[in-house]
């Protein structure tokens, strides 16, 4: 076990290094949400007031649908990076070569997985934040419940993400099947529009998507001042998302499956 | 105890047989050298050794560890560097040997002195430092081949490590080989070039169509298959010398064919004598219908 644990903290050191090199595409879906915050803030404080939501006291400012909305969204398309990491590893070859050794595949993935992981809280954290500053988006329930909602957020999408790994024996497969739902899911989550505006049809989909809960309980903490017990129901559907996506995952993966990294 | 233990090994990718009872040992500080044409089951036999396939009948064990009971245990006593060259392009050549030394478990105070003396026993000093996306093909090979050897394992499987690397680099890697061989690992080392199996003097496996065609060191595959002819030039009164060419068992036959000439024998202004390379061994043994008889 402490064996274990000390070759995860190699692999996850190492997954790092490689990562570092390359963040343009963390940056530009960081950036992308933002920009477009800017222009659609005063479009959701419209839509919100003309639909009735009212997610707390106080002026409507929009911050409240933008920022969890379009954080929720653009978090979805680092979705296919999750997967990339691995396709990655079968297009240099590596993905064998780590397979010789005897660090398990279980731990392997886990490993890589860490990075992802951290890389969406870090972009949910940078978005939250800046939401505050350019804005003036206001928290009113815990920051540590609002942490939980993220992280649990986070790992259904890094499980989403292997899972895509596992279920597609070409990159390209993956990175369109990964934006088709990035989009289907973000919409039907509430993320794109308020949840009070759905269509008709929508409305009774939207929570058996993740992005739903995910929209649900970063709103109820920022806007409705949920403390943990506020957003329990969320942490642990999202939880339940990640645990249903990663054994779907692991029933799909074979690693001695050769995979089609580049085209 | 061997280091390595294959019998009766057999591997079938759906109906093609890739392996077909295929035994072999190497014991510490031996070099195998594994030959045979392309699709003769090289390849299969070293990824069945790290367990990436699995075999339909025999076993493997590594440093007496089964294989197919305990992959994980197996696999650690194990260096194994594929024919295609795996390595992770945007870290420097010392990153990915560093990187590689800890997942194999090399001991963190240990990192530094075995990744140095990797790097500089396959010239990679100088590039150390360099993203390996930079590199040329040769020199990524050589990091590639620095990952399978800086843990030092029991056991080194090396598939075609000098493909496309120029002459410096393959006699680098060829003395690497021999020097982790003296300090005892068992190293099985898969070929086309088998002037490197001479300079490695290795024992020889050689495969053809998933079974072993046969085995033996070098000098006894050459005595055994090879041939020696030797030429003899005999002056001609108005014109050039002819050459007359005899097979023989071996140079010691020479006196033999000298006194044959008889009295031609003033006439003789030269000799050579040619034995066959392991090339034409090789060959030989592996064209269809010319195995001999007596081959194991």
């Amino acid at each position: 076990m402490r064996r274990d644990l000390a070759v995860a903290g190699v692999l996850v050191g190492h997954e790092w290094r490689l990562q570092r090199r390359d963040l343009v595409p963390q940056l530009i879906l960081t950036v992308m949400p933002l920009v477009l915050m800017a222009f659609l803030l005063p479009t959701y404080r419209s839509a919100m007031a003309v639909a009735g939501s009212a997610p707390g006291p106080g002026p409507l400012s929009g911050a409240e649908q933008a920022v969890p909305g379009l954080s929720v969204m653009f978090s979805m398309f680092l979705v296919s990076h999750v997967g990339m990491v691995f396709f990655r590893d079968h297009g240099w070859n590596t993905w064998n070569r780590h397979r010789a050794t005897a660090v398990p595949v279980a731990l392997l993935v886990l490993s890589k997985a860490v990075v992802p992981l951290g890389l969406l809280v870090a972009q949910f954290t940078v978005l939250l934040t800046a939401g505050r500053v350019l804005f003036g988006l206001e928290v009113r329930g815990s920051l540590g419940a609002l942490a939980l909602v993220v992280l649990a957020f986070a790992l259904c999408l890094v499980a989403l993400g292997v899972l895509g790994f596992a279920a597609c024996r070409t990159v390209v497969q993956m990175t369109s099947a990964a934006n088709v739902l990035a989009l289907v899911m973000a919409g039907l989550g509430g993320a794109l529009v308020p949840r009070d505006l759905l269509p008709g049809w929508a409305a009774p989909l939207a929570p058996a998507t993740p992005s739903y809960w995910a929209v649900r309980g970063l709103q109820e903490v920022i806007s409705g001042g949920a403390g943990l017990t506020g957003v329990a129901r969320e942490i642990g559907v999202l939880a339940a998302f990640a645990g249903g996506f990663a054994l779907l995952a692991l029933l799909l993966l074979k690693p001695e499956q050769r995979k089609v990294s580049w085209s | 105890m061997a280091v390595l233990d294959v019998r009766d090994l057999s591997v079938a990718y759906g109906d093609h047989v890739a392996l077909r009872d295929v035994s072999l040992r190497i014991e510490p500080g031996q070099i195998l050298g594994l030959l045979g044409p392309n699709g003769a089951g090289k390849t299969t036999l070293m990824n069945a050794v790290v367990g990436a396939v699995r075999p339909r009948a025999g076993a493997i064990s590594v440093c007496g560890v089964d294989v197919a009971a305990h992959p994980r245990r197996a696999r650690a006593y194990v260096g194994y560097a594929e024919q295609e060259i795996a390595v992770f392009p945007t870290l420097t050549a010392r990153e990915n040997v560093r990187d590689w030394a800890a997942i194999c478990g090399v001991p963190r105070r240990q990192q530094d002195e075995a990744v140095a003396a990797t790097l500089s026993a396959l010239l990679l000093d100088r590039i150390a430092d360099r993203q390996v996306r930079t590199l040329s093909g040769g020199q990524r090979r050589r990091v590639h081949c620095a990952m399978a050897t800086v843990a030092r394992p029991p056991l080194l499987l090396l598939d075609e490590p000098t493909v496309g690397v120029d002459p410096g680099t393959r006699r680098a890697v060829l003395e690497h080989v021999r020097e982790l061989a003296d300090a005892g690992t068992a190293i099985c080392y898969s070929t086309h070039y088998l002037p490197e199996v001479e300079a490695l003097q290795a024992e020889v496996v050689l495969l053809a169509d998933g079974t072993v065609a046969t085995r033996g060191g070098v000098a006894d595959l050459l005595d055994r298959y090879g041939s020696t002819v030797i030429d003899l030039r005999i002056a001609e009164q108005d014109s050039d010398p002819r050459t007359i060419s005899v097979k023989v068992a071996g140079p010691h036959a020479l006196p033999a064919v000298v006194q044959g000439l008889g009295t031609d024998l003033h006439r003789l202004v030269g000799l050579d004598i040619r034995r066959s390379s392991l090339d034409e061994v090789f060959d030989r043994v592996v064209a269809a219908g010319e195995v001999p008889a007596d081959a194991p």
